[in-house]
Protein backbone atom coordinates (compact mmCIF):
# COMPACT_ATOMS: atom_id res chain seq x y z
CA UNK A 1 0.00 0.00 0.00
CA UNK A 2 2.89 2.29 1.03
CA UNK A 3 4.68 1.88 -2.13
CA UNK A 4 1.53 2.14 -4.63
CA UNK A 5 0.93 5.17 -3.03
CA UNK A 6 4.09 6.80 -2.72
CA UNK A 7 5.16 5.41 -6.21
CA UNK A 8 2.39 5.26 -8.33
CA UNK A 9 0.03 7.62 -7.61
CA UNK A 10 2.42 9.97 -7.09
CA UNK A 11 3.50 9.57 -10.57
CA UNK A 12 -0.17 9.82 -11.58
CA UNK A 13 -0.35 12.93 -9.87
CA UNK A 14 2.18 14.62 -11.57
CA UNK A 15 2.23 13.68 -14.79
CA UNK A 16 -1.73 14.85 -14.03
CA UNK A 17 -0.36 18.09 -12.96
CA UNK A 18 2.09 18.70 -15.74
CA UNK A 19 -0.23 17.77 -18.48
CA UNK A 20 -2.55 20.32 -17.06
CA UNK A 21 -0.56 23.15 -17.58
CA UNK A 22 1.44 22.69 -20.41
CA UNK A 23 -2.28 22.60 -22.34
CA UNK A 24 -3.05 25.57 -20.94
CA UNK A 25 -5.57 25.01 -18.12
CA UNK A 26 -7.39 28.34 -18.46
CA UNK A 27 -7.43 28.26 -22.33
CA UNK A 28 -8.76 24.56 -22.24
CA UNK A 29 -11.68 25.31 -19.53
CA UNK A 30 -12.98 27.89 -21.11
CA UNK A 31 -13.19 26.67 -24.55
CA UNK A 32 -14.73 23.48 -22.97
CA UNK A 33 -17.09 25.60 -21.33
CA UNK A 34 -19.98 26.69 -23.43
CA UNK A 35 -22.47 28.77 -21.10
CA UNK A 36 -20.64 30.08 -17.85
CA UNK A 37 -23.90 31.32 -16.77
CA UNK A 38 -25.48 27.68 -16.34
CA UNK A 39 -21.83 27.26 -14.37
CA UNK A 40 -22.13 30.03 -11.93
CA UNK A 41 -25.58 28.74 -10.82
CA UNK A 42 -24.78 25.46 -9.93
CA UNK A 43 -27.39 23.83 -12.18
CA UNK A 44 -25.26 22.54 -14.80
CA UNK A 45 -21.70 20.51 -14.28
CA UNK A 46 -19.33 20.45 -17.55
CA UNK A 47 -19.00 16.22 -17.71
CA UNK A 48 -18.13 15.53 -21.17
CA UNK A 49 -16.32 12.15 -19.55
CA UNK A 50 -20.01 11.15 -17.95
CA UNK A 51 -20.13 8.02 -19.13
CA UNK A 52 -16.58 6.85 -17.85
CA UNK A 53 -17.17 8.38 -14.59
CA UNK A 54 -19.61 6.31 -14.07
CA UNK A 55 -18.08 3.87 -14.20
CA UNK A 56 -15.17 5.32 -11.95
CA UNK A 57 -18.28 5.81 -9.28
CA UNK A 58 -19.68 2.41 -9.65
CA UNK A 59 -16.03 0.99 -8.68
CA UNK A 60 -15.65 3.48 -5.88
CA UNK A 61 -19.32 2.60 -4.54
CA UNK A 62 -18.59 -1.08 -4.58
CA UNK A 63 -14.73 -0.53 -2.98
CA UNK A 64 -16.85 1.64 -0.83
CA UNK A 65 -18.63 -1.08 0.41
CA UNK A 66 -16.58 -3.87 0.22
CA UNK A 67 -13.56 -2.05 2.14
CA UNK A 68 -13.92 1.37 3.17
CA UNK A 69 -17.83 0.96 5.10
CA UNK A 70 -17.12 -2.29 6.86
CA UNK A 71 -13.99 -0.50 8.39
CA UNK A 72 -15.67 2.62 9.17
CA UNK A 73 -18.77 1.25 10.67
CA UNK A 74 -15.72 -0.93 13.00
CA UNK A 75 -14.60 2.49 13.71
CA UNK A 76 -17.55 3.89 14.78
CA UNK A 77 -18.77 1.06 16.84
CA UNK A 78 -15.35 1.02 19.17
CA UNK A 79 -14.66 4.45 19.23
CA UNK A 80 -15.57 6.72 22.26
CA UNK A 81 -17.48 9.81 21.01
CA UNK A 82 -15.27 12.03 22.58
CA UNK A 83 -12.23 9.74 20.85
CA UNK A 84 -13.77 10.43 17.73
CA UNK A 85 -13.80 13.86 17.99
CA UNK A 86 -10.14 13.98 19.09
CA UNK A 87 -8.94 12.45 16.32
CA UNK A 88 -11.18 14.86 13.65
CA UNK A 89 -9.72 17.44 15.53
CA UNK A 90 -6.39 16.07 15.51
CA UNK A 91 -6.52 15.18 11.47
CA UNK A 92 -7.93 18.69 11.21
CA UNK A 93 -5.55 20.52 12.61
CA UNK A 94 -2.39 19.05 10.16
CA UNK A 95 -4.42 20.83 7.55
CA UNK A 96 -4.36 24.60 9.21
CA UNK A 97 -0.66 25.25 8.13
CA UNK A 98 -1.94 24.40 4.32
CA UNK A 99 -4.44 26.45 5.01
CA UNK A 100 -1.97 29.14 6.22
CA UNK A 101 -0.08 29.25 2.90
CA UNK A 102 -2.89 28.67 0.37
CA UNK A 103 -4.47 32.34 2.30
CA UNK A 104 -0.83 33.85 1.72
CA UNK A 105 -0.90 32.85 -1.54
CA UNK A 106 -4.07 34.34 -1.84
CA UNK A 107 -2.72 37.29 -0.43
CA UNK A 108 -5.30 37.38 2.80
CA UNK A 109 -3.10 37.60 5.59
CA UNK A 110 -5.22 38.03 8.77
CA UNK A 111 -6.52 34.86 7.72
CA UNK A 112 -3.32 33.70 7.45
CA UNK A 113 -2.29 34.06 10.68
CA UNK A 114 -5.51 33.09 12.04
CA UNK A 115 -4.67 29.63 10.82
CA UNK A 116 -1.22 29.57 11.41
CA UNK A 117 -2.36 31.04 15.08
CA UNK A 118 -4.68 28.12 15.62
CA UNK A 119 -2.43 25.47 14.36
CA UNK A 120 0.20 26.70 17.03
CA UNK A 121 -2.08 26.76 19.67
CA UNK A 122 -3.81 24.03 19.33
CA UNK A 123 -0.79 21.25 18.78
CA UNK A 124 0.95 22.99 21.87
CA UNK A 125 -1.87 23.09 24.04
CA UNK A 126 -3.88 19.60 23.13
CA UNK A 127 -1.26 18.18 20.52
CA UNK A 128 -3.91 19.29 18.31
CA UNK A 129 -7.06 16.67 19.74
CA UNK A 130 -8.82 19.96 20.98
CA UNK A 131 -9.86 22.78 19.64
CA UNK A 132 -8.71 24.92 22.29
CA UNK A 133 -7.74 28.40 19.75
CA UNK A 134 -11.97 28.39 18.99
CA UNK A 135 -12.05 30.07 22.73
CA UNK A 136 -9.48 32.44 21.66
CA UNK A 137 -11.63 33.77 19.27
CA UNK A 138 -9.61 32.34 16.32
CA UNK A 139 -11.95 30.29 14.16
CA UNK A 140 -11.66 27.97 11.42
CA UNK A 141 -11.53 28.87 8.21
CA UNK A 142 -11.40 26.76 5.10
CA UNK A 143 -9.25 26.83 2.38
CA UNK A 144 -7.21 24.91 -0.90
CA UNK A 145 -5.30 25.86 -3.64
CA UNK A 146 -8.57 24.46 -5.81
CA UNK A 147 -10.46 27.64 -3.73
CA UNK A 148 -7.16 30.06 -4.35
CA UNK A 149 -7.74 28.98 -7.95
CA UNK A 150 -11.43 29.23 -8.12
CA UNK A 151 -11.17 32.70 -6.70
CA UNK A 152 -8.50 33.72 -9.04
CA UNK A 153 -11.12 33.38 -11.97
CA UNK A 154 -10.23 29.90 -13.25
CA UNK A 155 -12.87 27.91 -14.39
CA UNK A 156 -14.07 24.48 -12.85
CA UNK A 157 -13.18 22.29 -16.34
CA UNK A 158 -14.83 18.78 -16.87
CA UNK A 159 -16.22 17.12 -13.69
CA UNK A 160 -13.93 14.28 -13.13
CA UNK A 161 -14.14 10.79 -10.61
CA UNK A 162 -11.09 9.38 -9.64
CA UNK A 163 -10.96 6.19 -8.39
CA UNK A 164 -10.84 6.07 -4.44
CA UNK A 165 -10.38 9.46 -4.28
CA UNK A 166 -13.93 10.65 -5.35
CA UNK A 167 -15.56 13.11 -7.30
CA UNK A 168 -13.03 16.30 -8.24
CA UNK A 169 -13.11 18.77 -11.33
CA UNK A 170 -9.80 19.70 -13.52
CA UNK A 171 -9.32 22.98 -11.66
CA UNK A 172 -9.92 21.14 -8.58
CA UNK A 173 -7.00 18.38 -9.59
CA UNK A 174 -4.98 20.86 -9.98
CA UNK A 175 -5.25 22.14 -6.95
CA UNK A 176 -5.07 19.01 -4.98
CA UNK A 177 -1.80 18.63 -6.68
CA UNK A 178 -0.57 21.70 -5.22
CA UNK A 179 -1.76 21.10 -2.16
CA UNK A 180 0.69 18.28 -1.85
CA UNK A 181 3.85 20.14 -2.98
CA UNK A 182 3.36 22.82 -0.65
CA UNK A 183 1.84 21.63 1.92
CA UNK A 184 4.52 21.83 4.81
CA UNK A 185 3.34 18.95 6.93
CA UNK A 186 5.50 17.02 4.07
CA UNK A 187 8.43 17.88 5.11
CA UNK A 188 7.97 15.82 7.82
CA UNK A 189 8.53 13.15 5.99
CA UNK A 190 7.11 10.80 3.34
CA UNK A 191 6.13 8.17 5.96
CA UNK A 192 4.07 11.23 8.13
CA UNK A 193 2.91 13.01 4.96
CA UNK A 194 1.18 9.05 4.01
CA UNK A 195 -0.19 8.86 7.30
CA UNK A 196 -1.59 12.30 7.09
CA UNK A 197 -3.25 11.85 3.34
CA UNK A 198 -4.24 8.22 4.58
CA UNK A 199 -6.20 9.77 7.74
CA UNK A 200 -7.55 12.74 6.76
CA UNK A 201 -8.97 10.80 4.10
CA UNK A 202 -10.18 8.17 6.45
CA UNK A 203 -11.33 11.27 8.68
CA UNK A 204 -13.42 12.82 5.96
CA UNK A 205 -14.76 9.51 5.28
CA UNK A 206 -16.42 8.53 8.82
CA UNK A 207 -17.89 12.23 9.00
CA UNK A 208 -19.36 12.02 6.04
CA UNK A 209 -20.89 8.12 6.74
CA UNK A 210 -24.35 9.56 7.45
CA UNK A 211 -24.68 11.71 4.53
CA UNK A 212 -23.36 9.60 2.36
CA UNK A 213 -25.50 6.48 3.20
CA UNK A 214 -28.46 8.66 3.29
CA UNK A 215 -27.76 9.84 -0.20
CA UNK A 216 -27.28 6.17 -1.19
CA UNK A 217 -30.48 5.23 -0.16
CA UNK A 218 -32.11 8.05 -1.10
CA UNK A 219 -31.38 9.39 -4.38
CA UNK A 220 -32.57 8.08 -7.63
CA UNK A 221 -29.61 9.24 -8.95
CA UNK A 222 -26.63 8.74 -6.92
CA UNK A 223 -24.28 10.07 -9.87
CA UNK A 224 -25.95 13.06 -10.43
CA UNK A 225 -26.24 13.67 -6.74
CA UNK A 226 -23.19 13.77 -5.96
CA UNK A 227 -21.91 15.21 -8.72
CA UNK A 228 -24.19 18.32 -8.30
CA UNK A 229 -23.66 18.86 -4.28
CA UNK A 230 -20.17 18.11 -4.97
CA UNK A 231 -20.29 21.26 -7.40
CA UNK A 232 -22.67 23.21 -5.10
CA UNK A 233 -20.54 22.87 -2.47
CA UNK A 234 -17.02 23.98 -3.86
CA UNK A 235 -19.39 26.94 -5.97
CA UNK A 236 -20.42 28.03 -2.19
CA UNK A 237 -16.64 27.81 -1.06
CA UNK A 238 -15.77 30.09 -3.53
CA UNK A 239 -18.21 32.33 -3.66
CA UNK A 240 -20.41 33.71 -0.92
CA UNK A 241 -22.65 35.27 -3.01
CA UNK A 242 -23.50 31.39 -5.08
CA UNK A 243 -26.60 31.12 -2.69
CA UNK A 244 -27.69 34.38 -4.18
CA UNK A 245 -27.43 33.12 -8.08
CA UNK A 246 -28.96 29.87 -7.54
CA UNK A 247 -31.93 29.85 -9.28
CA UNK A 248 -35.57 30.33 -7.31
CA UNK A 249 -38.71 28.00 -8.14
CA UNK A 250 -41.40 29.56 -9.64
CA UNK A 251 -43.96 31.03 -7.33
CA UNK A 252 -47.66 29.32 -7.56
CA UNK A 253 -50.29 30.16 -4.99
CA UNK A 254 -50.66 28.23 -2.41
CA UNK B 1 -37.34 70.70 1.13
CA UNK B 2 -40.54 68.52 0.32
CA UNK B 3 -38.55 66.49 -2.01
CA UNK B 4 -36.00 66.23 1.05
CA UNK B 5 -38.34 65.03 3.98
CA UNK B 6 -40.47 62.90 1.28
CA UNK B 7 -36.69 61.24 1.39
CA UNK B 8 -35.90 60.83 4.15
CA UNK B 9 -40.03 59.53 5.05
CA UNK B 10 -39.22 57.13 2.91
CA UNK B 11 -36.03 55.80 4.13
CA UNK B 12 -37.60 55.67 7.42
CA UNK B 13 -40.38 53.75 6.17
CA UNK B 14 -38.07 51.07 4.45
CA UNK B 15 -36.01 50.92 7.70
CA UNK B 16 -39.12 50.54 9.84
CA UNK B 17 -40.96 48.11 7.09
CA UNK B 18 -37.67 45.54 6.86
CA UNK B 19 -36.98 45.90 10.78
CA UNK B 20 -40.98 44.63 10.91
CA UNK B 21 -40.44 42.00 8.64
CA UNK B 22 -37.71 40.32 9.68
CA UNK B 23 -38.57 40.96 13.22
CA UNK B 24 -41.71 39.06 11.92
CA UNK B 25 -39.84 36.36 10.19
CA UNK B 26 -37.43 35.61 13.12
CA UNK B 27 -41.28 34.85 15.19
CA UNK B 28 -42.17 32.55 12.31
CA UNK B 29 -38.84 31.18 11.99
CA UNK B 30 -38.36 30.11 15.80
CA UNK B 31 -41.97 29.02 15.73
CA UNK B 32 -41.30 26.79 12.55
CA UNK B 33 -37.68 25.77 13.67
CA UNK B 34 -39.16 24.60 17.61
CA UNK B 35 -41.42 22.32 16.13
CA UNK B 36 -39.50 20.70 13.68
CA UNK B 37 -36.95 19.75 16.66
CA UNK B 38 -39.87 18.96 19.12
CA UNK B 39 -41.14 16.36 15.86
CA UNK B 40 -37.65 15.26 15.95
CA UNK B 41 -37.60 14.61 19.39
CA UNK B 42 -40.98 12.49 19.49
CA UNK B 43 -40.36 8.69 20.04
CA UNK B 44 -42.96 7.27 17.98
CA UNK B 45 -41.23 7.37 14.34
CA UNK B 46 -44.93 6.57 12.47
CA UNK B 47 -46.14 9.59 14.29
CA UNK B 48 -42.80 11.53 13.97
CA UNK B 49 -43.59 11.49 9.62
CA UNK B 50 -46.74 11.94 9.93
CA UNK B 51 -45.73 15.33 12.22
CA UNK B 52 -42.95 15.99 9.88
CA UNK B 53 -45.59 16.05 6.92
CA UNK B 54 -47.50 18.51 8.33
CA UNK B 55 -45.28 20.78 9.16
CA UNK B 56 -43.98 21.02 6.21
CA UNK B 57 -47.46 20.93 4.48
CA UNK B 58 -47.71 23.99 6.19
CA UNK B 59 -44.79 25.60 6.15
CA UNK B 60 -42.91 24.99 2.52
CA UNK B 61 -44.39 26.41 -0.96
CA UNK B 62 -45.10 22.72 -1.88
CA UNK B 63 -47.19 23.65 -5.34
CA UNK B 64 -44.41 26.29 -6.16
CA UNK B 65 -41.37 23.69 -5.43
CA UNK B 66 -43.19 20.29 -7.34
CA UNK B 67 -44.42 22.32 -10.01
CA UNK B 68 -41.64 24.67 -10.96
CA UNK B 69 -39.30 20.88 -10.73
CA UNK B 70 -41.23 19.45 -13.63
CA UNK B 71 -41.69 23.15 -15.85
CA UNK B 72 -43.79 22.67 -18.78
CA UNK B 73 -45.27 19.69 -17.70
CA UNK B 74 -47.51 21.09 -15.46
CA UNK B 75 -49.63 22.66 -18.72
CA UNK B 76 -49.20 19.39 -20.05
CA UNK B 77 -50.81 17.49 -17.36
CA UNK B 78 -54.30 17.03 -15.90
CA UNK B 79 -55.45 18.53 -12.88
CA UNK B 80 -55.52 14.45 -11.31
CA UNK B 81 -52.30 13.53 -12.37
CA UNK B 82 -51.07 16.82 -11.08
CA UNK B 83 -52.51 16.77 -8.02
CA UNK B 84 -51.28 12.68 -7.08
CA UNK B 85 -47.32 14.13 -8.28
CA UNK B 86 -47.92 16.75 -5.58
CA UNK B 87 -49.02 14.75 -3.23
CA UNK B 88 -45.96 12.29 -4.05
CA UNK B 89 -43.94 15.05 -4.11
CA UNK B 90 -44.87 16.03 -0.14
CA UNK B 91 -44.04 12.37 0.52
CA UNK B 92 -40.67 12.41 -0.84
CA UNK B 93 -39.63 15.70 0.60
CA UNK B 94 -40.54 14.66 4.07
CA UNK B 95 -38.73 11.10 3.77
CA UNK B 96 -35.82 13.02 2.71
CA UNK B 97 -35.99 15.12 5.93
CA UNK B 98 -37.32 12.67 8.03
CA UNK B 99 -34.12 10.44 6.82
CA UNK B 100 -31.95 13.38 7.30
CA UNK B 101 -33.22 14.05 10.59
CA UNK B 102 -34.05 10.89 12.30
CA UNK B 103 -30.35 9.72 14.02
CA UNK B 104 -29.95 13.22 15.06
CA UNK B 105 -32.15 13.58 18.40
CA UNK B 106 -30.66 15.97 20.62
CA UNK B 107 -29.94 18.42 18.23
CA UNK B 108 -30.86 22.45 17.88
CA UNK B 109 -31.69 24.73 15.28
CA UNK B 110 -29.84 28.77 15.74
CA UNK B 111 -30.84 31.58 14.19
CA UNK B 112 -28.12 33.58 12.57
CA UNK B 113 -29.41 36.43 10.60
CA UNK B 114 -32.26 36.99 8.03
CA UNK B 115 -31.13 38.87 4.48
CA UNK B 116 -33.34 40.06 2.17
CA UNK B 117 -32.87 39.52 -1.66
CA UNK B 118 -34.69 39.78 -5.14
CA UNK B 119 -36.34 36.40 -4.39
CA UNK B 120 -37.41 36.79 -1.26
CA UNK B 121 -35.33 36.39 2.38
CA UNK B 122 -32.37 34.08 3.31
CA UNK B 123 -32.89 32.66 6.69
CA UNK B 124 -29.25 31.67 8.08
CA UNK B 125 -29.17 28.99 10.53
CA UNK B 126 -27.19 26.61 12.22
CA UNK B 127 -27.95 22.85 12.69
CA UNK B 128 -25.88 22.00 15.91
CA UNK B 129 -25.35 18.34 17.19
CA UNK B 130 -23.14 16.77 19.33
CA UNK B 131 -20.06 18.95 18.35
CA UNK B 132 -21.21 19.24 15.04
CA UNK B 133 -22.31 22.15 13.31
CA UNK B 134 -24.23 22.40 9.80
CA UNK B 135 -25.07 25.29 7.95
CA UNK B 136 -28.33 25.43 6.97
CA UNK B 137 -30.11 28.16 5.09
CA UNK B 138 -33.82 28.25 4.28
CA UNK B 139 -34.97 30.75 1.16
CA UNK B 140 -38.18 31.75 2.10
CA UNK B 141 -40.48 33.53 -0.03
CA UNK B 142 -43.75 35.58 1.23
CA UNK B 143 -46.20 34.20 -0.94
CA UNK B 144 -49.49 36.20 0.04
CA UNK B 145 -48.01 37.96 2.91
CA UNK B 146 -47.67 34.44 4.58
CA UNK B 147 -44.29 33.12 4.25
CA UNK B 148 -43.46 29.79 3.05
CA UNK B 149 -39.51 27.69 2.63
CA UNK B 150 -39.02 27.92 -1.37
CA UNK B 151 -35.86 26.36 -0.95
CA UNK B 152 -33.32 24.54 2.54
CA UNK B 153 -29.53 25.14 1.61
CA UNK B 154 -27.69 22.47 3.54
CA UNK B 155 -23.99 23.51 3.69
CA UNK B 156 -24.18 25.15 0.24
CA UNK B 157 -25.96 22.37 -1.30
CA UNK B 158 -29.89 23.42 -2.54
CA UNK B 159 -32.62 21.23 -2.18
CA UNK B 160 -34.45 22.46 -5.26
CA UNK B 161 -31.41 22.43 -7.23
CA UNK B 162 -30.21 18.61 -6.91
CA UNK B 163 -33.70 17.61 -7.05
CA UNK B 164 -34.83 19.81 -10.48
CA UNK B 165 -31.47 18.03 -11.82
CA UNK B 166 -32.79 14.35 -10.23
CA UNK B 167 -36.19 14.70 -11.92
CA UNK B 168 -34.83 16.20 -15.14
CA UNK B 169 -32.99 12.89 -15.94
CA UNK B 170 -36.23 10.91 -14.40
CA UNK B 171 -38.11 12.71 -17.28
CA UNK B 172 -35.83 12.07 -19.78
CA UNK B 173 -35.76 8.23 -19.23
CA UNK B 174 -39.38 8.65 -19.35
CA UNK B 175 -40.10 10.44 -22.13
CA UNK B 176 -41.42 13.21 -20.35
CA UNK B 177 -44.02 11.16 -18.36
CA UNK B 178 -45.47 12.97 -15.37
CA UNK B 179 -46.85 9.82 -13.96
CA UNK B 180 -43.93 7.68 -14.70
CA UNK B 181 -41.78 10.50 -12.44
CA UNK B 182 -44.91 9.70 -9.70
CA UNK B 183 -44.73 6.10 -9.87
CA UNK B 184 -41.15 6.40 -9.46
CA UNK B 185 -41.82 8.67 -6.48
CA UNK B 186 -44.44 6.62 -4.90
CA UNK B 187 -42.34 3.32 -5.29
CA UNK B 188 -39.33 5.59 -3.50
CA UNK B 189 -41.63 6.48 -0.78
CA UNK B 190 -43.13 2.87 0.00
CA UNK B 191 -39.47 1.55 0.14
Amino acid sequence: MYKIFNLNYLRVLRITSICIFLFNFEALAKEVISDENKISNGTYVYDPFERINRKILGFNIVFDDIAIQPLVTGYKAITPDIAEKGIANFFSNLKEPLTSITFLIQGDFRKSFNSAGRFITNTTTSLGLYDTSKHIGLKKAKNDMGIVLGKAGIKTGPYLIIPILGPTNFRDLAGRVSDFYINPIHLAGESTSSINSIGSGFNSRVNYNNELNDLKSNSNDLYDSIKLLYHQRRMGEINKDHLRDLPVPRIYIE
Amino acid sequence: MSKKFKFIFLLIFINISSIHSDEYLEKWFSSMSGQFIGIIESENNEQLFEDLRLLINKNFAINSISLSLIGRLVNKNSVNDLDRYKKAFLDHLTRNLYELVENYDGQTIELEKIEEDTNGYLIYSILKYKEKSYSIVWRVGMIENIPYVLDIIIENSSYYVTKKSEFSNLLRQSKGSLIELTNKLEEGNNR
